[in-house]
């Protein structure tokens, strides 16, 4: 097996992607105001990023085909000339990462409760600044708020490397007073049917 | 189209000041695409797309897709991937071409193609069960690894894991509480499984 340190950081580039689909009959559905005329399928394309596949291959006939030398000699490889796309966003490369939830908001505080979501281990607990928070989560730091807390290195794209430490508290829709409600009737239900006194 | 910046923010899903700074590439009735410093939207009338670069934010990325179809709990969610995918860096172009031989020997082609190269490969696993089709761990759907040369890095590897997930219920309105249930369930098992099979596959190609 491929050391754990070795195993976080030796990629140069990683995307987390969901990708979720529904059947064309949504256009009547409420998320989707009406509208009078739809916009010709290729402008809708010409928007959204195609599947990787096409993506790579169009730019890998151009890149590698197109900029590949003559072999030099019988049995050599050919040399690609790969033109790279050039990053211009800067990357995180996290090489621990924990999940926390708080338990106690002191003044200028909290102590939350953490689990290692890189290695599975043991849960630990410590105290953080609430300067350590971005002044849009502050509001949600309160008990039982849950965070993620990563710490790694912060490339710029132009290769410069800085240790970092990021948290960012979960953000979930707020419960709703009917939902709120429905939970409690079948809470109410659950108990009148276990007969709990 | 109800996905906008503002509306995520509004239902408390990113920031204020990241809806105040997304860089909108088009917001209309047909078709909304935007980005945050972390996250980049592609919503159409089928399709919901929600990527992120940005390691840190593969949980929260994960939420925000929850909590939109928490509140959306209506759209007839029919599948999802969790794609997962890397660029590595190879040490020489005699190991990544080596690589390519691995996957795709050129025995096959010899005297067919004068001069040939792997530009994709793509293996499924799964398994047919009932009528369906069933993934390692149960669930209707399956794993797709996908291994490119990259093109951001020279010479480099892109590796790909597609998680895909189908709905069992067609009713319209269950796939999405079935599609939300299964994300939240098999989170922890697809990321994890997915960097398995990255590693593992990575280190037999260049060994």
């Amino acid at each position: 097996m491929i050391n754990t340190m070795l195993k976080r950081t030796n990629y140069k580039w990683k995307d987390m992607q969901f990708d979720l689909s529904w059947s064309e009959q949504v256009s009547s559905h409420e998320l989707i105001r009406p509208f009078k005329g739809d916009l010709p399928k290729q402008n809708i394309m010409s928007y959204v990023s195609q599947p990787a596949s096409e993506v790579s291959s169009c730019a890998l006939y151009e890149n590698v085909y197109l900029g590949t030398g003559a072999l030099e000699e019988p049995g050599k490889e050919p040399i690609p000339t790969v033109k790279q796309t050039i990053a211009t966003q800067n990357q995180f490369i996290s090489l621990q990462k924990w999940q926390g939830i708080v338990v106690e908001v002191k003044k200028d505080a909290f102590i939350a409760k953490l689990i290692d979501l890189t290695e599975r281990g043991v849960e630990e607990e410590a105290e953080f600044s609430i300067e350590e928070v971005s002044d849009d989560d502050k509001e949600l730091v309160m008990p039982g708020s849950v965070f993620y807390w990563n710490i790694g290195h912060q490339i710029s794209y132009q290769g410069q490397q800085t240790r970092a430490s990021m948290i960012r508290f979960r953000r979930l829709p707020v419960w709703r007073k009917e939902e709120i409600d429905a939970a409690k009737s079948r809470a109410q239900k659950l108990r009148d049917f276990i007969n709990w006194k | 189209m109800i996905f906008q910046p503002a509306w995520f923010a509004a239902e408390g899903l990113i920031k204020k000041i990241e809806a105040e700074k997304a860089t909108v590439q088009i917001i209309h009735p047909d078709v909304v695409v935007f980005s945050l410093e972390w996250l980049q939207l592609e919503i159409t009338k089928e399709r919901f797309v929600a990527r992120t670069s940005q390691e840190p934010y593969d949980e929260p990325l994960r939420d925000l897709v929850i909590g939109t179809f928490s509140l959306l709990r209506h759209t007839p969610i029919r599948q999802m991937g969790i794609n997962r995918s890397m660029h590595f860096l190879v040490d020489n172009e005699e190991k990544w071409h080596a690589a390519g031989y691995k996957l795709a020997p050129k025995e096959p082609w010899e005297g067919i193609l004068k001069r040939s190269g792997l530009i994709s490969l793509t293996i499924q696993e799964d398994e047919r069960k009932d009528g369906e089709v069933v993934r390692s761990d149960g669930l209707k759907g399956f794993t797709r690894v996908k291994v490119e040369p990259s093109v951001k890095i020279l010479p480099g590897l892109f590796i790909e894991v597609n998680n895909h997930f189908e709905a069992r219920d067609t009713s319209p309105s269950a796939g999405c509480v079935e599609i939300m249930t299964v994300l939240k369930q098999s989170w922890e098992a697809s990321y994890k499984r997915s960097e398995e099979i990255i590693y593992s596959l990575l280190e037999r190609l260049l060994k």
